[in-house]
C-alpha cells in the first residue's frame, strides 16, 4: 500500500477522487475506511493539515484526502491547499474522476454551503452524507434521492464511516463513472437575493467569453472576484495583461454601483447558497431545532461550567499525571526484570573481554534502558488520544480561550499546543489550521515548551530516584504531584513567552477565533489502537536505531582511549581519562553552575539527538563506572553516585535543576527541522533555539545557586 | 423590535441575526458557517473566564469572542411577535 | 596488540558512528523527520 503514495501525482493519474468536507465530518476515518489505510482521526476540527493519498482497496482508484475547510475560499494555509486544488480543476488534465464531498449528516445545512461550492464545478459529485447513524439517532431525517434530485449529484450515499455502512457502495459508485464524463454545464446553485444581477451583469458578461477556458460559472467568479481581492490571482495565467486591467476596472465599477444600492458585496455567495439551501432544500431535511438540548449540552452544563468546569479539568489532568506512574509500574517492572535477565544471559555466554562489555554495558545498558519507559508512553498517548477523539479537548481550548486572548494568542492555538505534549512535530504542523500568520509562527515558537513524550523518560526517572512515593493533602500521590507541576512549569512559561511576543511582535488584526464544538463522542478502539499503534512504533523505532547508535558510540567514547597498565587503575579512573570523561570535564566549567556533573554534561550533548537518549547515556556511563560486579539500576546507581569529595551528585536541587533544563532546553533536531520547514526561514528555528537555550541556561542558573543561596541542598 | 449586540445575550436566550457589522474576514467565516440575516440561533454560555460565548445555530455549537459577538447584531426572538 | 574481539567492537562502533551522523545530517538539512515520528514521515512523503 504504501509504495503507491510515491507514484500519485497531480497530473497523470486520471483515475483519482478527491475528498473534500468541512472540518471534524469524519473525512479521514472515511477515507481510512475507503483505503485500509490508517491516518490519525480525532474529534475536533483540523487534524488534517495536509494531503494525503491512498489506493482504494482492490481498485485502480486513488484517493485524495484534503484538509477540512468550510468553504473555498481559504484563510489558512490547510484551507489552501483545498482551494488550490479545485482551482487546478480548471484544465482539464487536473480534473478527477469524481470529489467526494464528504457531509455531516448531523449537520446538514452547514455542510451543504461547501458541496454547492464543488457541484458547481460540473464534476461527477458523490455526496457522502456521513455519521448517518448518529443522525438516525437524534431523529433526524434525510431524503437522500430527492437531496440528488434537487442538487443534480452524481449520487448521494448515507454512510458512517464509524460502522462502515455504505462504504462499498462509495466504492461502487466511483468504479461505475464513466472515463472522461462531461457533465452538462448547469446553472449555479444560488439564489439571488439580494437584488444586485443587473448591477453584476457587466462583470459576468466580461467572463462569459472565458467560459470554456475558465471551466467554472462566470457568475461565480464574479461574486468570488467582489468578495476576495487576492481571488484576481487564480486568473491571471487565462488573460492578457490588457484583459487583466479591464477585468479590474469592471471589478471596482461594480463594487462602486453595488455600495451606491447598500448591497453588501462581500457576502454575496454565501447569502445566495444559503438561500438556495433554505428554499430549495429545505424540505429535504429535517431540521434540528435550535432549542433542543443535545447530549452533549448537558455533559457541558457540568464540563464547561463556570466552577466544576475548571475542577473538573484538573481532575483529568491529575489523574492522567498519576497514570502515568502507577498504571506503568507494573509493566515497567516487567520489563526491568527482562532487560537484567538477557543482560545477564548475554553476561553468561560471552566470554570476558570488550564484545561482553559492549554489549551488556553499551546496547543492553543504554538502549535496552529506554524501553523501560515503553509503558509510560502509550499512557500518555493512550489519554491524550481519548481527550482528543471524545471531543474534551475542544472544551478545554474553550475554556482558556480567555487566557490565550489575554496573551494576544488565537484560540485555535490551544490545539497545537495541546498536541505538544505527545510530539512538537505535528503540533507544529497542526499549526497550519491558525489563519493569521504572526498567530502561527508566535504558535509554533511556544510548542517545544510543552513538555513533549520523549521528555517523559527523563523526568520519570528523576521523580522515581528522588521524589518520595507519599501522598500530599493526603490524596494526592506526590511522584505524580511533581510530574504535573514540571509540565504546568512548561505551561506558565509559554504564557510568559507568549507576553513577550505579544510586546515586541503585537498582532496587527483583530483576534478571532470561531471553534465548532463538537459533540462528544465515544472514542473508537479502532482510532485509539493506531494512534498508540503509530506512537509505540516510532518511540521504538527510535530506541532501535538512533538511540541504538549513539549508545554504542557513547560506549565507544567512555571506553576508549585505555592507559598503559589498565587493569591498575578502577573503573571510575579508566572511564574519566576516556573521551567522554575527556569531553564531560571539557563542558563541566559550563555545566557546574547548574548542578550538573560531567555525566549528566555528555547526557546534555548527546540528547540533542533525542531527548531520551539523556536516560541511556547515563545508564551506559554508570554500567560502564559500575566496579561491584553485581548490577545495579540506573535509580540506584544514581541515588549512590558522589563527586571525589563526597558530596552527593543527585541532591534535590540538581534534580529540580535538570528538570527544568529539560522542560526549558530545545534539545531536539527533529522540531528544529519542522519549523525551518514550516516557517520557510531560518530565523524563526534559530530563535526558537536562542530563547530556549538562554532560557533554559539561566533558569537552571537561578534555581541551582538561588536555591543554594536559600539554604537548599 | 430593538436590536442589541449578540454578546449582551444571557445563556439562554433565542434571538435572530439582523446583520453582521464590521468588514473583517471573520464575518466572512461566519456566513460561510451559515450565520446569514435571519438565522435564529441560541445562547448557550459563556466560558468559565466570562469569554468566548457558546451559541447554537443551525444544529450546531459555535465558540466565538466577545469581540466578534459585539458585531453581530440580533433580534431577541420572543420580541418578533410583538 | 589489538584483539580480534576488540575489531569487530570497533567496526560496529564506526557503523554506529556513521549511522548517527547521517541520521542527525538528514534531520537537518533535508527537513525529513526519519524514524522520530512516523505519522510526520508518512504526511512528508505525501506532499
Amino acid at each position: 500500500m504504501k509504495t503507491d503514495l510515491h507514484t500519485v501525482s497531480n497530473t497523470d493519474n486520471p483515475s483519482w477522487a478527491a475528498i473534500v468536507g468541512n472540518p471534524n465530518c469524519g473525512k479521514t476515518a472515511l477515507f481510512n475506511r475507503l483505503t485500509g489505510l490508517h491516518h490519525k482521526v480525532g474529534n475536533y476540527p483540523g487534524i488534517t493539515v495536509e494531503k494525503k493519498s491512498g489506493r482504494i482497496r482492490n481498485s485502480r482508484i486513488v484517493l485524495r484526502d484534503l484538509p477540512g475547510t468550510y468553504s473555498l475560499s481559504s484563510k489558512s494555509v490547510d484551507e489552501k491547499i483545498v482551494s488550490d486544488m479545485v482551482q487546478s480543476w480548471r484544465e482539464p488534465k487536473n480534473r478527477p474522476r469524481a470529489v467526494i464531498v464528504v457531509v455531516d449528516a448531523t449537520n446538514l445545512i452547514r455542510n451543504t454551503y461547501l458541496a454547492l461550492q464543488i457541484l458547481d464545478w460540473n464534476i461527477p459529485t458523490i455526496i457522502v452524507l456521513n455519521m448517518i447513524d448518529e443522525a438516525r439517532k437524534k431523529h433526524i431525517s434525510i431524503d437522500a434521492d430527492e437531496l440528488k434530485k434537487r442538487t443534480k449529484a452524481w449520487a448521494v450515499i448515507p454512510a458512517s464511516a464509524k460502522y462502515g455502512e455504505g462504504i462499498k457502495e462509495i466504492i461502487e459508485t466511483l468504479e461505475q463513472i464513466p472515463d472522461n464524463v462531461r457533465l452538462p454545464k448547469m446553472e449555479p446553485r444560488l439564489v439571488e437575493i439580494e437584488h444586485c444581477t443587473e448591477n453584476i451583469a457587466p462583470l459576468e458578461q466580461f467572463l462569459e467569453p472565458k467560459k470554456d477556458v475558465l471551466n467554472h460559472h462566470p457568475r461565480i467568479e464574479a461574486l468570488r472576484l467582489l468578495s476576495d481581492d487576492g481571488y484576481i490571482n487564480y486568473l491571471t495565467k487565462y488573460f492578457t495583461a490588457a484583459e487583466l486591467e479591464q477585468l479590474l476596472s469592471k471589478v471596482t465599477e461594480v463594487k462602486t454601483a453595488l455600495k451606491k444600492n447598500h448591497i453588501p458585496y462581500r457576502s454575496l455567495e454565501q447569502s445566495s447558497r444559503f438561500a438556495y439551501i433554505d428554499l430549495y432544500l429545505g424540505d429535504v431535511f429535517k431540521k434540528d431545532p435550535i432549542s433542543r438540548r443535545s447530549m452533549s449540552e448537558k455533559a457541558d452544563a457540568i464540563l464547561t461550567h463556570p466552577v466544576f468546569g475548571p475542577i473538573a479539568l484538573l481532575l483529568v489532568l491529575g489523574f492522567i499525571f498519576n497514570a502515568i506512574f502507577s498504571w506503568a509500574q507494573f509493566p515497567m517492572d516487567l520489563i526491568q526484570s527482562g532487560i537484567d535477565w538477557t543482560s545477564a544471559q548475554a553476561g553468561a555466554i560471552l566470554p570476558d573481554g570488550i564484545l561482553k562489555s559492549l554489549l551488556t554495558e553499551g546496547i543492553i545498558g543504554g538502549a535496552g534502558t529506554i524501553l523501560i519507559f515503553f509503558p509510560q508512553i502509550i499512557i500518555l498517548i493512550f489519554f491524550l488520544s481519548l481527550l482528543e477523539d471524545s471531543g474534551y479537548m475542544a472544551r478545554m481550548a474553550f475554556m482558556m480561550d480567555k487566557l490565550m486572548s489575554k496573551i494576544g494568542l488565537n484560540g485555535r492555538s490551544v490545539l497545537p499546543l495541546l498536541s505538544g505534549f505527545a510530539c512538537a512535530i505535528p503540533a507544529v504542523m497542526s499549526a497550519r489550521t491558525i489563519e493569521n500568520r504572526r498567530d502561527r509562527f508566535v504558535t509554533i515558537m511556544l510548542i517545544p515548551l510543552m513538555s513533549c513524550s520523549a521528555r517523559l523518560p527523563v523526568y520519570t526517572i528523576l521523580i522515581a530516584a528522588f521524589v518520595p512515593a507519599g501522598y500530599i493533602f493526603g490524596f494526592m500521590p506526590m511522584q505524580a504531584a511533581v510530574l504535573m507541576g514540571i509540565y504546568f512549569l512548561g505551561m506558565f512559561t509559554a504564557i510568559f513567552a507568549a507576553l513577550i511576543f505579544k510586546k515586541f511582535y503585537p498582532s496587527k488584526s483583530v483576534q478571532t477565533m470561531l471553534m465548532e464544538l463538537p459533540p462528544y463522542r465515544m472514542p473508537l478502539a479502532r482510532s485509539l489502537w493506531w494512534q498508540i499503534y503509530d506512537k509505540g512504533k516510532s518511540f521504538l523505532t527510535t530506541a532501535g536505531s538512533i538511540i541504538l547508535a549513539i549508545s554504542i558510540v557513547l560506549w565507544f567514547l567512555a571506553s576508549y582511549p585505555r592507559q598503559a597498565g589498565d587493569q591498575q587503575h578502577t573503573s571510575r579512573e579508566r572511564i574519566e581519562y576516556s573521551y567522554a570523561g575527556q569531553l564531560g570535564h571539557f563542558i563541566e566549567p559550563v555545566v557546574q553552575p547548574l548542578g550538573f556533573d560531567w555525566k549528566i554534561g555528555v547526557g546534555l550533548i548527546t540528547s540533542f539527538a533525542a531527548r531520551e537518549v539523556m536516560v541511556s547515556t547515563l545508564s551506559t556511563l554508570y554500567n560502564l563506572e559500575n566496579d561491584s560486579g553485581q548490577s545495579q539500576s540506573l535509580i540506584q546507581a544514581m541515588r549512590k553516585d558522589r563527586y571525589p569529595d563526597g558530596r552527593k551528585v543527585f541532591t534535590p536541587l540538581s534534580v529540580l535543576s535538570l528538570m527544568v533544563f529539560f522542560v526549558f532546553a530545545a534539545q531536539c533536531m527533529a522540531t528544529f527541522a519542522v519549523i525551518k520547514k514550516e516557517t520557510n526561514s531560518w530565523r524563526w528555528p534559530l530563535l526558537m533555539t536562542g530563547y530556549m537555550t538562554i532560557l533554559a541556561y539561566v533558569s537552571c542558573l537561578l534555581v541551582y545557586q538561588g536555591g543554594q543561596l536559600l539554604g537548599f541542598i | 423590535m430593538r436590536e442589541i449586540k449578540l454578546a449582551d445575550l444571557k445563556p439562554g436566550e433565542e434571538a435572530t441575526i439582523c446583520s453582521l457589522t464590521g468588514n473583517s474576514s471573520g464575518n466572512d467565516r461566519l456566513r460561510e458557517l451559515g450565520l446569514i440575516d435571519g438565522t435564529p440561533l441560541r445562547v448557550i454560555k459563556f466560558a468559565p473566564l466570562g469569554d468566548p460565548i457558546e451559541i447554537k445555530v443551525r444544529g450546531f455549537y459555535l465558540s466565538l469572542r466577545k469581540s466578534m459577538a459585539r458585531q453581530i447584531r440580533v433580534r431577541l426572538r420572543g420580541n418578533i411577535e410583538n | 596488540m589489538v584483539s580480534f574481539q576488540e575489531v569487530i567492537a570497533l567496526l560496529i562502533t564506526a557503523f554506529a558512528a556513521v549511522y548517527s551522523v547521517r541520521f542527525m545530517y538528514k534531520n537537518l538539512t533535508r527537513g525529513e523527520v526519519p524514524a522520530r515520528c512516523a505519522k510526520c514521515a508518512l504526511m512528508q512523503k505525501n506532499k
